[in-house]
């Protein structure tokens, strides 16, 4: 049986966790893609730290939502010098199923509120 | 501005130390080389965007360590509880304390870093025989250009391990460094020591009770640190240090040779020759795999306490016979400053092993 989104995530994410999850839910990225894509997703208000970057993603990988790939060896100098293989990071299918449980229960939030502010009872 | 690029990257690769060393080790270095990007890219923004950067980081810093480390440790209470601690059936990871443990199980270290740590001794042996060979038989009366280019080439040589000590702790002491970091600490205790004691042999300062006792302290609190930090890497690390302590020490003991009462710096014009054992010793045990260190090791003994032996002799027949110092304290010492290392080394063993797996 597969796991149903409201089983994955019970309780809210935090920010920094759905917008990296969001980050990777149209393409593979490594660190420093997702630290500008998520400051870019926010229009610069969330800007991550490389350690609650990682903290996110080493919490992430332990529950399975995503996954490391191995890229090559990076094509910036610094890592060339030392060649490094650049690792990304991918949603997997339980990551996808999280984020869309979270993306659906911000929406209901926000239902909630735009119909309140509106005068409506839901 | 690569300046200060290199100090915020170098500053940041130091902080990944305080991190859990399985966190560590999976990630450390892909934080590092995101974080360089990351710097970099806010630098060519300008200073603001590379000082908030900078802020960030330190401030996210602490609740990042807290939780990880309090993950780790509830990790490592699970791992105990299930008895997997000490049986060795988890798998080793990747982190520097597993490093430490294979740096230990490694048979032999590369060419290169063997060479580099075997150069102390004989780059302070040939500062000393130059020094002698050109100040000459005599130097109370050797003229003042002699004396002086004499003495400049023993502090050149000084300078040069002090430098070498500081560029191994500059790249956070590589496996070579040990050997310098252990000779300029050693030599730096000794210059600091005979400028004391000239300094109040010629009655210009007198030390107070609380000031030496703060420096001994201070010199002590230093060999301390060094010593533990190297056995915690491991005992080839430790040894390291230790030849570097002992073999300065033994090479400066035997320059009092050259000086009064004994006056013959033709025989401390041998430092070089001995230097070069030392060296070759050095070399030995830090390529050799099982029996070499061992052997280096106490053929390094013997031969400092060969040349104790010698000065304390030559000290005892020269006409202020009866004046020498405790030869047997001093042997100990030495051979004490050569097994401390490679023994608190294999003491700590066990205990990195087993936090190596947290």
């Amino acid at each position: 049986m597969s796991p149903s989104p409201q089983s994955i995530s019970d309780s809210p994410l935090t920010e920094a966790t759905f917008l990296i999850l969001l980050s990777l839910a149209q393409q593979p990225r490594h660190g420093y893609a997702i630290l500008k894509d998520v400051a870019s997703l926010s229009d610069g208000r969330v800007t991550l730290s490389t350690g609650t970057l990682y903290g996110v993603i080493h919490r992430l990988l332990q529950q399975g939502w995503i996954a490391r790939l191995e890229e090559g060896i990076q094509e910036d100098q610094t890592a060339a010098e030392t060649g490094r293989l650049r690792k990304s990071y991918t949603l997997t299918r339980l990551g996808r199923l999280a984020l869309q449980a979270e993306a659906a229960r911000i929406q209901s939030l926000a239902e909630a509120a735009r119909l309140r502010t509106a005068g409506v009872e839901p | 501005m690569k300046t200060v690029l290199r100090l915020a990257v170098w500053l940041y690769g130091g902080s990944l130390r305080f991190y859990p060393p399985s966190f560590r080790a999976e990630f450390g270095q892909e934080m590092l080389l995101v974080f360089a990007q990351a710097a970099a890219h806010s630098l060519l923004r300008g200073a603001l965007p590379f000082l908030a950067l900078c802020l960030r980081e330190v401030l996210s810093f602490p609740a990042i360590l807290l939780s990880l480390w309090q993950e780790s440790a509830s990790h490592f209470i699970r791992e105990s509880d299930q008895g997997r601690l000490f049986n060795g059936s988890s798998e080793p990871g990747r982190g520097w304390m597993s490093q430490s443990v294979e740096l230990d199980r490694k048979a032999a270290w590369s060419r290169r870093s063997a060479l580099l740590a075997a150069l102390p001794p004989l780059v302070f042996g040939l500062g000393l025989s130059l020094a002698w060979g050109v100040i000459g038989p005599h130097w109370v009366v050797a003229p003042p250009g002699r004396l002086m280019a004499g003495v400049s080439l023993g502090f050149l040589a000084a300078l040069v391990i002090a430098g070498g000590a500081l560029f191994a702790l500059l790249r956070r002491l590589p496996d070579w460094g040990y050997t310098w970091v252990g000779a300029a600490l050693l030599g730096g205790m000794l210059f600091l020591q005979v400028f004391a004691e000239e300094w109040v042999e010629q009655g210009l300062y007198h030390i107070p009770p609380f000031v030496d006792a703060l420096v001994n302290s201070a010199v002590l609190l230093s060999f301390l640190t060094f010593l533990g930090w190297a056995a915690w890497r491991g005992w080839r690390q430790a040894g390291l240090l230790s030849f570097g302590l002992a073999t300065t020490l033994a090479l400066a003991f035997f320059h009092g040779l050259a000086v009064p009462p004994i006056n013959r710096p033709d025989l401390a014009t041998l430092a070089a020759g001995l230097g070069l054992a030392f060296s070759l010793l050095i070399y030995g045990y830090a390529r050799g795999s099982t029996w070499l260190p061992v052997v280096a090791l106490f053929v390094a003994g013997a031969l400092s306490l060969g040349m104790v032996w010698v000065t304390g002799k030559l000290w005892a027949n020269s006409a202020a016979g009866g004046a020498a110092p405790s030869l047997a304290a001093f042997g100990i010492f030495v051979a004490g400053l050569l097994l401390a290392g490679p023994l608190l080394g294999l003491l700590s063993r066990p205990l990195r092993r087993a936090l190596h797996r947290i």
